[in-house]
C-alpha cells in the first residue's frame, strides 16, 4: 500500500513541479544562448547592446524564477498534503484500507525527492547558465579531493557531520511543514494562516536556540590575542564548527521525530474535516 | 449471523455540544438501512466515527468485528456528503487509484455505468458539473463490493431525475448479503428502498425498527411517522 501511495502522490505533485522546473530550465537556457550572441560573458567578442540588454534580462529573469521554484517547491509539498489529507480529498485519503504512517511516510518520501529534484535543478540550472568546460573539468578534478577530506584526521568528522546534516535537513523540513499543516487544521478557520503561524513560531524558537548556542560557543574567541597560535585558532574554529553542527542534526533530529508524532496524533485523533 | 455494526455507548461531542450521546445499535447484515434525522442530530458525526474520521469520547464501536482501522476501511465503500475527488484527475485515473486501492472494485461494472449516463472515462474531474461529479462518485461508491455502504446525504444536493437514477444504482447493485447505511433527511424519496429505520435525534436513538412494523402498527408511512416523531 505504501508503494501504491507513494506512485499516485508522485503522479500528482509531478504533473504542475516538472511544468515549473521546465521553465526554468527553459530559461536557463535562453540566457545561456543570449549571453553566447552578445557576448556578456567575455567569450565572444562585445556584441549589439540590444542582445545585451535581452541577455542581461534573461539572465534577472532566470535567478527569479530559480528562486521562486525553491520557494514553490516547499509551499507545493506543503499545499499537497493540506489539500490532500484535511480538505474535501481527506474524505477519500482518510478512509482509504492504510494506516496513518503510511499517508505521512509516503507524501513526505515524495516530498524529500522533490526537494532533492529542486535542489539538483539550482545546480543544473547555475551550470547551464554559467559553467564552461574548463569550470565543469575543475570541478570534476577537486571531487576526489573533496573525498579525501572525510578521512583527514583534522576536518573528517566535520565533513561527515555535514554529510548527516545535509542528509536531514530534507527529512526534517518536510515533517516541519507537514507539522505546521496538521496544526493549522486544529483551527475551525483561517487553517492555512495557522500553519503559517506555526511554521513561523517554529522558526523564531529555532532561531533563538541557533544564536543562544553561536553565542555560547564563540564565547572563547573573546580570548584571542597576539599569543594564539594559528592551529590553536583553527582548532577552536573548528570546535566552534563541529559543536553548532552537532547542535543543528540533534535539534534537526528532535524536529523530525517530535513532528511525525504530532502529525500523526492529529491525523489519528483529531482530525477536523469540515 | 455476525452483526456488522455494533456500537454500545458511542458518544461523541465539539466542545459543549454533545453530537452522539451513548448510542447502543447492533445493525444485522443484509439490510438496507434509513439512518433518518433533522439536521444536525449526529447522522453525518455517526458516519463519521464509522470511517475513523472522528474518534468517540466514549464506547466502543466494531464494524465486522473490527475496531476502526484498515481492516474496516478495506470493506467499508463510504460516500461522504462532500466531492472528495482529485479535480485534476481524469476519470481513468480514479477508475486505477479505486482498483489499486480496494481489492473489492469491479472497474467494469464502474465502466458500464459510467457508458450508461454517457460520461467518458478520459474526461477531467474538474470539467464535470456538480451533479455529474456526484454521480461518479456514487459509481466508484456503488462499484465496490463492500459488505457495508455507508451514504451519507446521497439525494440532498441533486433534481429529482438524479435522485431517481443514484436510488436505482444502489437497488441494482445491492448484494444481498451487504448493508447499506442511507443517512438522509429527505426521507419521502427514498423509503421504498428501506428495510430498516434509524431515527436519530439529538446525538441519540430515537427508533430502530424495520419498515414493515411501522407501517403496520402506526398505518403511517415512514415520512409520515417521521414527520409526527420529529414535530417541531
Amino acid at each position: 500500500m505504501l508503494k501504491k501511495l507513494f506512485k499516485y502522490e508522485w503522479k500528482a505533485s509531478s504533473r504542475l513541479l516538472l511544468a515549473v522546473y521546465g521553465i526554468v530550465i527553459l530559461f536557463s537556457i535562453l540566457s545561456r544562448i543570449f549571453m553566447e550572441v552578445s557576448g556578456i560573458n567575455g567569450s565572444e567578442e562585445a556584441g549589439l547592446p540590444i542582445l545585451e540588454t535581452i541577455a542581461a534580462l534573461f539572465l534577472m529573469l532566470s535567478v527569479v524564477m530559480l528562486c521562486c521554484s525553491v520557494v514553490f517547491t516547499w509551499v507545493f509539498i506543503a499545499y499537497r498534503f493540506y489539500k490532500s489529507v484535511f480538505t474535501e480529498q481527506g474524505y477519500l485519503t482518510n478512509t482509504l484500507p492504510v494506516t496513518q504512517q503510511q499517508i505521512i511516510v509516503a507524501k513526505g518520501l515524495v516530498g524529500v525527492i522533490w526537494q532533492i529534484v529542486n535542489l539538483l535543478l539550482v545546480m543544473i540550472s547555475f551550470f547551464i547558465i554559467a559553467a564552461t568546460p574548463k569550470d565543469l573539468g575543475m570541478i570534476f578534478r577537486a571531487i576526489p579531493d573533496l573525498f579525501k577530506l572525510f578521512v583527514n584526521p583534522d576536518i573528517g568528522l566535520t565533513m561527515w557531520m555535514i554529510l548527516a546534516a545535509v542528509i536531514l535537513s530534507p527529512f526534517t523540513m518536510v515533517m516541519e511543514m507537514y507539522m505546521c499543516v496538521a496544526i493549522g487544521n486544529l483551527l475551525n478557520g483561517h487553517k492555512v494562516l495557522g500553519a503559517v503561524g506555526t511554521y513561523a513560531g517554529i522558526y523564531a524558537v529555532q532561531q533563538i536556540i541557533a544564536i543562544i548556542v553561536m553565542a555560547a560557543t564563540s564565547m572563547r574567541f573573546v580570548s584571542v590575542d597576539y599569543n594564539t597560535t594559528s592551529e590553536q585558532a583553527q582548532g577552536w574554529v573548528l570546535n566552534f564548527v563541529n559543536i553548532n553542527l552537532v547542535m543543528g542534526i540533534v535539534l534537526g533530529a528532535i524536529l523530525l521525530v517530535v513532528g511525525y508524532l504530532v502529525t500523526k496524533h492529529i491525523m489519528t485523533k483529531k482530525l477536523n474535516l469540515q | 449471523m455476525n452483526a456488522i455494526l455494533e456500537c454500545k455507548g458511542l458518544s461523541k461531542s465539539y466542545g459543549r455540544f454533545q453530537a452522539l450521546d451513548h448510542v447502543d445499535l447492533t445493525l444485522e447484515p443484509g439490510k438496507i438501512i434509513g439512518l433518518l434525522g433533522p439536521n444536525g442530530s449526529g447522522k453525518t458525526t455517526f458516519i463519521k466515527l464509522i470511517n475513523q474520521l472522528l474518534v468517540p469520547d466514549e464506547g466502543t464501536l466494531l464494524i465486522d468485528g473490527n475496531a476502526p482501522g484498515v481492516e474496516s476501511k478495506s470493506i467499508i465503500s463510504y460516500l461522504p456528503e462532500k466531492t472528495y475527488l482529485d479535480e485534476n484527475q481524469k476519470i481513468a485515473e480514479t477508475l486505477d487509484f479505486f482498483a489499486d486501492f480496494y481489492d473489492d472494485f469491479d472497474r467494469s461494472r464502474a465502466v458500464q455505468m459510467l457508458e450508461k449516463l454517457n460520461i467518458s472515462p478520459e474526461a477531467r474531474i474538474k470539467t464535470l458539473s456538480k451533479g455529474t461529479k456526484e454521480k461518479v462518485q456514487l459509481i466508484l461508491v456503488m462499484s465496490r463490493k463492500a459488505k457495508l455502504y455507508c451514504l451519507d446525504e446521497p439525494i440532498a444536493g441533486v433534481d429529482p431525475a438524479a435522485r431517481d437514477y443514484i436510488l436505482n444504482t444502489i437497488i441494482n447493485n445491492y448484494d444481498e448479503n451487504a448493508t447499506i447505511l442511507i443517512s438522509t433527511h429527505l426521507i419521502a424519496d427514498i423509503e421504498n428502498i428501506l428495510d430498516e429505520v434509524i431515527f436519530i435525534q439529538n446525538g441519540r436513538i430515537r427508533l430502530y425498527s424495520d419498515v414493515d412494523s411501522i407501517r403496520v402498527n402506526k398505518r403511517m408511512s415512514i415520512d409520515g411517522y417521521f414527520r409526527e416523531v420529529f414535530r417541531c
